[in-house]
């Protein structure tokens, strides 16, 4: 594979933009495609319908329906070659079948993969990487990451376009029937058996329209499913990126051989662009239409003249027999057994659909029964434990900052005539060892009343009557500059030791 | 303070023996009858919002009757007319003479009952008294006896044919009061009070004995005016007003007259605390009687079940306590 031969414009592109890629690769190459195409296909369906017991015809369709994994093969040979500028003759291709055939995971893709729904996206892997085992794995893996829903879209979409194609193929026939007896098989079709003439017909026109909507659908669907891949591999390779610098390094190379030539070129290319057209296309409207245009009374003559011909004032009657009485009517009554047999089919469908949901979904719940089970129980989200703040209310509660004999210290400022700092700092040292040791999480908002309320479930009694006797103090101090007399101080100082031992420090004194 | 003949001490227990005996008359609301007894030391006005028959009218008449006050109620309908509220002057054909017939505004409990049935006009006329504790009849102004509290009361589940008090006479109540229903206990010990020898379902309050008079209640006004208020104090509760103009979820947040409320507010509960100084507390205790009317809902927060104490505990849980 060389890159600089590739046909198409590398970029990176959106999965649906690739996919859209892919149709357009196929509309501008389709001469290259088709002929080969049509010749493998409708052989083998000739082939199938030749070989198979009359009484069996009816499965033809599911056989071709089986065997696409064989077309995409094919189709994926001529793409992987016309991307490249290698295009294939009739010849090559045919000669190409039996590697095709061999080497490419047929039969694993005619068996338990053919159910896959990106059979389309991950055949280059097999038929073009030629890997195998484990790293195929690895490598369908990592090109599925980010377009195997695309890949599967894709496949649901031409699903639907081949029976958006038959249905209209066999509208097209109705319309075209005026004996209406293709109507009348497709009405017996559901509701009686058909006599072997009529059925080896009908076979024959399903066979055929199947055939031709596979012809028509199945080469969009592996082009875009290709492109997909080339997209997908583009993104993790970045050919695009490559492909710049190769063209910018040939560029270059060429501008210092031939720029004079290339100065030349442009500057002829820019004198030879024609002017735009300014009233050139109204005035040849207006004179072309001038010649036959007729009064609005001529006109009405002329087109009265023309219904006067016997082509166009023939009548004809129609004899048609219409419903006498609603319950003798033969069609009423045919009509009704076909929307009866009709709804009698569909429901046992979706009867059926259901019921395998059903399967599937108790498969899955007993599969994920862990995670099921894991979103029932009740949520124990436990809030993330903040870590204690280190400044509250302005003040520093960090331990560092405390001296190591806070009663002490506090004595010490209170005797010197500091009583407000001696109270901020007990009171600070108080909240130090809430925060840090009894763990009460103090918020900014939180007032000295609701510290005291914070705190009167985690505080036994001597230590919950320490605190609200400092809380009160330093409300006293702080908020109506009153200093508290010695007495009520002092025994505050001294029972600081009782508040802010931890439970190590009462162990070891006992 | 010291020129007041009640001390602080004083002053304190009277609140103190008021509230215990107007617990006698209406058993169990105890936040109503405090936030209520704020107002009154505070000097301010009270608007109660609850459902009908739960004890708004037997609240202020006990009030009424502990501090030896008269009271006056006013029952608020549509065609009711501003004169009937503040009086009018009427001319004696005998004496040939003008004579001013004062209304029932001229009391020191005004009850003004379901103040949202009267249309606008009628409810502005209660703002002069309000707010100057005075009413011009006729030009010349005369002035209510003090102490002098309104009472109003509206119904929160009757809106058709209600006229929603306009935002101006909102700020010129202190507090809004919540009255809920009583408990379980509260409930069965009302029923037991009142159905004891008791002809019909009125309330016997004759048993209520007066604690305090009119001008002890004055004094009391003033000892709450004196208490002290710190710096930080004042910026706390300036800030949680200010809090509100910019929250999300609030149309329009309280004015200046919310915080000026909040630190009155705040004095008259730290009288009742027994304290001569106002604390961080005191304002948070008083934040949502006092800001809740003064705020406004947008309208996506009423949609989705939010009322303003829903916000003004996310104000306060935001609002940074003083910093010391």
């Amino acid at each position: 594979m060389k890159l600089d031969d590739i046909t198409t414009l590398i970029r990176l592109r959106t999965p649906w933009e690739a996919a859209d890629l892919g149709f357009a690769m196929v509309q501008n190459n389709w001469r290259g495609i088709f002929p080969a195409w049509t010749l493998l296909l409708f052989s083998l369906s000739l082939i199938i319908w030749l070989l198979m017991p009359s009484d069996y015809t009816g499965y033809i369709p599911i056989l071709l329906w089986w065997l696409k994994p064989v077309y995409d093969r094919i189709l994926l040979h001529i793409y992987s070659r016309q991307m490249f500028s290698q295009p294939l003759s009739t010849a090559d291709i045919f000669s190409a079948l039996p590697g095709l055939i061999w080497n490419t995971g047929l039969l694993g893709a005619l068996t338990w993969r053919r159910f896959s729904a990106s059979r389309g996206f991950n055949l280059p892997i097999w038929q073009l990487e030629q890997l195998r085992g484990t790293p195929r794995k690895e490598r369908q893996n990592l090109l599925h990451l980010q377009a195997h829903s695309y890949a599967v879209w894709l496949t649901v979409a031409c699903l639907h376009l081949e029976y958006t194609v038959i249905f209209s193929l066999y509208a097209l026939i109705l319309f075209f029937d005026p004996t209406e007896r293709v109507w009348d098989y497709l009405v017996s079709a559901f509701v009686e058996n058909l006599d072997v003439e009529v059925q080896y017909w009908g076979s024959l026109i399903y066979v055929v329209l199947y055939t031709l909507t596979v012809w028509l659908i199945e080469p969009f669907y592996m082009a875009a499913s290709f492109s997909l891949y080339l997209n997908r591999r583009t993104q993790l390779e970045a050919w695009d990126i490559e492909l710049t610098f190769r063209s910018l390094g040939d560029r270059l190379r060429g501008l210092t051989q031939h720029a004079f030539g290339i100065a030349l070129a442009v500057m002829l290319a820019l004198s030879a662009l024609p002017p735009a057209p300014v009233f050139a296309s109204e005035q040849a409207e207006q004179e072309y239409l001038a010649g036959e245009a007729l009064p609005a009374e001529d006109s009405a003559e002329q087109i009265k003249a023309i219904m006067q011909l016997d082509e166009f004032s023939q009548v004809r009657t129609v004899k048609r027999w219409m419903p006498k009485e609603k319950d003798e009517d033969k069609t009423d009554k045919n009509l009704f057994e076909l929307s009866e047999s009709v709804q009698v089919l569909f429901a046992s469908a979706m009867k059926g659909m259901l019921w395998i949901a059903v399967v599937v979904l108790l498969v899955l719940a007993f599969v994920y029964r862990r995670q099921i089970l894991a979103m029932l129980k009740p949520l124990q989200r436990k809030a993330a434990k903040q870590p204690p703040p280190d400044i509250l209310f302005g003040m520093d509660i960090r331990p560092e900052s405390l001296p190591d004999d806070i009663a002490t210290a506090c004595r010490r400022l209170w005797d010197t005539g500091q009583q407000r700092d001696a109270l901020s700092l007990l009171y600070r040292a108080a909240l130090m060892r809430l925060t840090r040791h009894d763990h009460i999480q103090v918020q900014d908002s939180h007032t000295e009343g609701d510290i005291l309320q914070l705190a009167r479930p985690h505080l036994a009694g001597q230590r919950i009557a320490w605190l609200t006797a400092v809380t009160r103090a330093w409300q006293e101090i702080a908020y109506a500059h009153r200093i508290p007399p010695n007495e009520r101080i002092y025994p505050l100082f001294d029972d600081w030791l009782n508040f802010g031992a931890t439970q190590a420090t009462v162990e070891a004194q006992a | 303070m010291t020129n007041n003949s009640l001390t602080l001490e004083q002053a304190s227990a009277l609140a103190e023996r008021i509230r215990l005996e107007i617990s006698k008359g209406l058993i169990g609301q105890q936040q109503v009858v405090r936030e209520t007894l704020v107002a009154l030391l505070a000097g301010g006005h009270v608007l109660i919002e609850g459902v009908p028959g739960l004890g708004k009218t037997l609240l202020v008449r006990a009030l009424a009757q502990t501090i030896s006050g008269q009271f006056a109620r006013i029952q608020f309908t549509p065609d009711l007319m501003p004169a009937d509220i503040s009086g009018h002057v009427l001319f004696d054909m005998q004496n040939q003479t003008f004579n001013v017939r004062k209304g029932p505004v001229f009391t020191n409990l005004l009850l003004a009952d379901e103040i949202n049935r009267a249309p606008a006009k009628t409810q502005s006329a209660l703002l002069e008294v309000m707010q100057e504790q005075q009413v011009t009849i006729e030009g010349k102004p005369y002035p209510v006896p003090l102490p002098f509290m309104t009472l109003a009361t509206q119904n929160p589940l009757e809106q058709e044919g209600t006229y929603p008090l306009p935002e101006a006479q909102l700020d010129r109540f202190l507090l809004k009061v919540f009255i809920g229903y009583p408990t379980l206990e509260e409930e069965a010990e009302m029923v037991a009070v009142v159905t004891d020898q008791q002809i019909g379902d009125r309330f016997n309050l004759a048993s209520l004995q007066a604690i305090a008079s009119p001008e002890q209640v004055l004094e009391m006004q003033k000892v709450a005016a004196n208490i002290a208020v710190d710096v930080a104090v004042l910026d706390y509760a300036v800030r949680i007003t200010r809090a509100t103009r910019q929250w999300q979820g609030l149309r329009f947040g309280a004015g200046p007259r919310g915080s000026l409320a909040l630190i009155r507010a705040a004095r008259a509960h730290a009288l009742l605390e027994g304290r001569d100084f106002v604390h961080p507390d005191d304002i948070k205790q008083v934040c949502l009687p006092v800001l809740r009317h003064r705020v406004s809902l947008a309208p996506e927060m009423e949609l989705e079940g939010y009322t303003a104490d829903h916000l003004l505990a996310a104000v306060l849980e935001k609002t940074e306590a003083p910093r010391k």
